[in-house]
C-alpha cells in the first residue's frame, strides 16, 4: 500500500490529508491515477496548463523523503509518498 | 546593555533554563533580528520576540493596517486601522517591553533597499506574503550569508524551516527552483486563512530565531515542517542543497539581486508582453479617473453570488461569476470593441478571467488590480478626502 500526504495547497484538491493506495508503476502513471479520483481540481494543479501530460515544475514530490525533481521513479507500492506546493501567504 | 536587577526579575522564568542562563540572556539581548512583514507571521513574532529581551528589532513593512487584517495580526488594534503597520508595532513593542530597540523601515522590501536593510541584521525572518519578495529575501540573504527563518500560510496550515546556505543548509531555490505562474497559488485574501495559523507558524520561526540567537537545540536546517491545523498533523521533510541552485550552488549565476516581480511573471517582458497570456491592469485611481472623464467602459464582475454581499456592484456592470465564464462568456460578444474592465474581490480571479476572455478572443479587457476592496477603499479615502 502507498501512504500520500497531500499537504499545502494540495489538500484542497483531494479533500483529506492522507490516502492510503494501491498501486505500482511510475509516478507520472500514478498522477494520471489520482486524476481520474480527484478531477480538475487535482489536473488543475498538477499539470501545466499548456501541456497537460507534463508535472507542474513547482508541485513537489517526496518518495520516502527524497525530492524526485525531475525524475519520475517506478514505486514498489510501499513507499510513502508526500505532495505539496509552495505557497506565499503571511 | 548589561542585566540589571529589572531585568533579572522580567526574565526569571526564561533564565532559570539551563540552556539560556544570564548568558543566554545577554545574547538574546545584543541580537539584532530583522522582521520582514508585520502581517499575520510578523505580528506575533513582534510580540514574543520583544517580551522575550531580543535588543534590537527591524521592522520592514510598506502597508497601513486595515480591518480585514486584525483577526489574525495580533500586534495591531482597531484603534490602527489606518495607521503604518511599522508604526503601530512599533507602539506596541514599546509598551511591552521599553528594552527593545526598534528600528523602523516603513517601506516595501525592494531590490533598492534590501542589501542596504538586511546587511545590519543577524538573523532575517521571511515573514512575507507575496513570491517576488520571498525569492528576493532569499537571494539576499544567500548573498549576505545570513540565516533566513521562513514561514508560509495557506488556510489552514503552513511550512517553517530555516534557510542557511553558509551553514550547508539549502536555500529557498533549492526548495523551488522554479516560482509559480501569477495566480496559481490563492493568496490568503484569496483562499482565505484561519485566523491562528500565522499564530502557530509563526511560533515555530519564533523558536528558531531564539535557538539561532543561543545556538542550542537542533535548528530547523535542511528541515522543511508541514502543518495541517485541521488535522493537527505534522509532517517534517529533509531538505537538500541543490548544487546546481544558481545562487547558492556550485557556480552561481545570480551574484547580485534581479526584477523578482519579472521572475514570478508578474511584470511581462517585453517579448511576453506582445504574446497572449499577459494581461494589463488598471488601478483604483486611473479607473476613477477614466470614469469621470466620461471614457465608455464596460464593467465585468466576476464574483461568485456568495461574495457579491460584500462590496456593492458597480452600476450597470455585467455580472458573469467566474465560475460560470466558460459558458456565459459569450454575453460579452456584443462588447467585443469596448474597453472591458473585470473586477472581483481582490484582482486575482478576475486576472484569471481576463486570460480565459482573451483566449477566447475578447481583447480588450483590464484587469482590476486589487479588485473590489481596493476600489472601494480608495472611493472611501477620496469621498474622506473631499470632506
Amino acid at each position: 500500500m502507498l501512504t500520500i500526504w497531500f499537504l499545502s495547497g494540495l489538500k484542497e484538491a483531494v479533500g483529506r490529508t492522507e490516502v492510503r493506495l494501491d498501486y505500482r508503476g511510475t509516478v507520472s502513471g500514478l498522477l494520471e491515477e489520482l486524476g481520474k479520483s480527484y478531477g480538475q481540481r487535482w489536473r488543475e494543479r498538477v499539470f501545466a496548463e499548456d501541456a497537460p501530460t507534463r508535472r507542474n515544475p513547482f508541485v513537489k514530490i517526496l518518495v520516502n523523503g527524497e525530492d524526485i525533481r525531475d525524475e519520475d521513479p517506478e514505486l514498489a507500492g510501499d513507499e510513502t509518498l508526500i505532495f505539496f506546493m509552495p505557497v506565499a501567504g503571511g | 546593555m548589561k542585566l540589571s536587577r529589572e531585568h533579572y526579575i522580567r526574565y526569571s522564568r526564561q533564565l532559570i533554563l539551563p540552556e539560556v542562563q544570564a548568558g543566554g540572556q545577554q545574547r538574546i539581548f545584543d541580537a539584532r533580528v530583522l522582521l520582514v512583514g508585520l502581517g499575520g507571521l510578523g505580528s506575533p513574532q513582534a510580540l514574543y520576540l520583544a517580551a522575550s529581551g531580543v535588543g534590537t528589532l527591524g521592522l520592514v513593512d510598506g502597508d497601513r493596517v486595515e480591518l480585514s487584517n486584525l483577526h489574525r495580526q495580533v500586534i495591531h488594534s482597531t484603534e490602527d486601522i489606518g495607521v503604518s503597520k511599522v508604526e503601530s508595532a512599533a507602539r506596541r513593542i514599546r509598551a511591552l517591553n521599553p528594552d527593545a530597540h526598534v528600528v523602523c523601515h516603513t517601506t516595501r522590501l525592494s531590490s533598492a533597499n534590501a542589501m542596504e536593510i538586511i546587511q545590519d541584521y543577524e538573523i532575517v525572518v521571511d515573514c512575507t506574503d507575496n513570491f517576488p519578495t520571498r525569492y528576493l529575501l532569499n537571494d539576499a540573504c544567500v548573498l549576505l550569508g545570513k540565516p533566513l527563518v521562513y514561514g508560509a500560510i495557506h488556510r489552514f496550515g503552513g511550512q517553517a524551516t530555516v534557510f542557511f546556505p553558509a551553514r550547508g543548509a539549502p536555500c529557498y531555490r533549492c526548495l523551488f527552483p522554479v516560482p509559480p505562474p501569477p495566480g496559481a497559488i490563492p493568496s490568503c485574501a484569496q483562499a482565505g486563512v484561519l485566523g491562528i495559523v500565522p499564530g502557530l507558524i509563526g511560533m515555530i520561526q519564533a523558536s528558531e530565531v531564539l535557538k539561532l540567537i543561543l545556538g542550542k537545540g537542533e535548528p530547523l536546517l535542511g528541515r522543511l515542517v508541514l502543518c495541517d491545523v485541521m488535522e493537527m498533523s505534522f509532517q517534517e521533510v529533509a531538505l537538500r542543497k541543490d548544487p546546481q541552485c544558481p545562487v547558492c550552488g556550485q557556480s552561481p549565476s545570480i551574484r547580485a539581486l534581479i526584477d523578482y516581480e519579472e521572475f514570478c511573471g508578474l511584470r511581462a517582458t517585453g517579448e511576453q508582453a506582445q504574446g497572449r497570456g499577459f494581461v494589463q491592469g488598471i488601478n483604483a485611481v486611473e479607473l476613477a479617473r477614466r470614469l469621470e472623464a466620461g471614457q465608455r467602459l464596460a464593467i465585468v464582475d466576476v464574483r461568485e453570488e456568495w461574495e457579491r454581499e460584500f462590496y456593492p456592484a458597480f452600476p450597470g456592470a455585467v455580472e458573469i461569476p467566474f465560475s460560470r465564464i466558460e459558458s456565459d462568456w459569450t454575453a460579452l460578444i456584443p462588447l467585443k470593441d469596448t474597453q472591458i474592465v473585470v473586477c472581483c474581490l481582490f484582482g486575482v480571479k478576475s486576472l484569471e478571467a481576463c486570460r480565459l476572455l482573451q483566449a477566447k478572443g475578447v481583447e480588450h479587457v483590464l484587469n482590476l488590480q486589487g479588485g473590489l476592496d481596493e476600489w472601494c477603499l480608495y472611493r472611501e479615502q477620496s469621498a474622506a478626502e473631499q470632506g
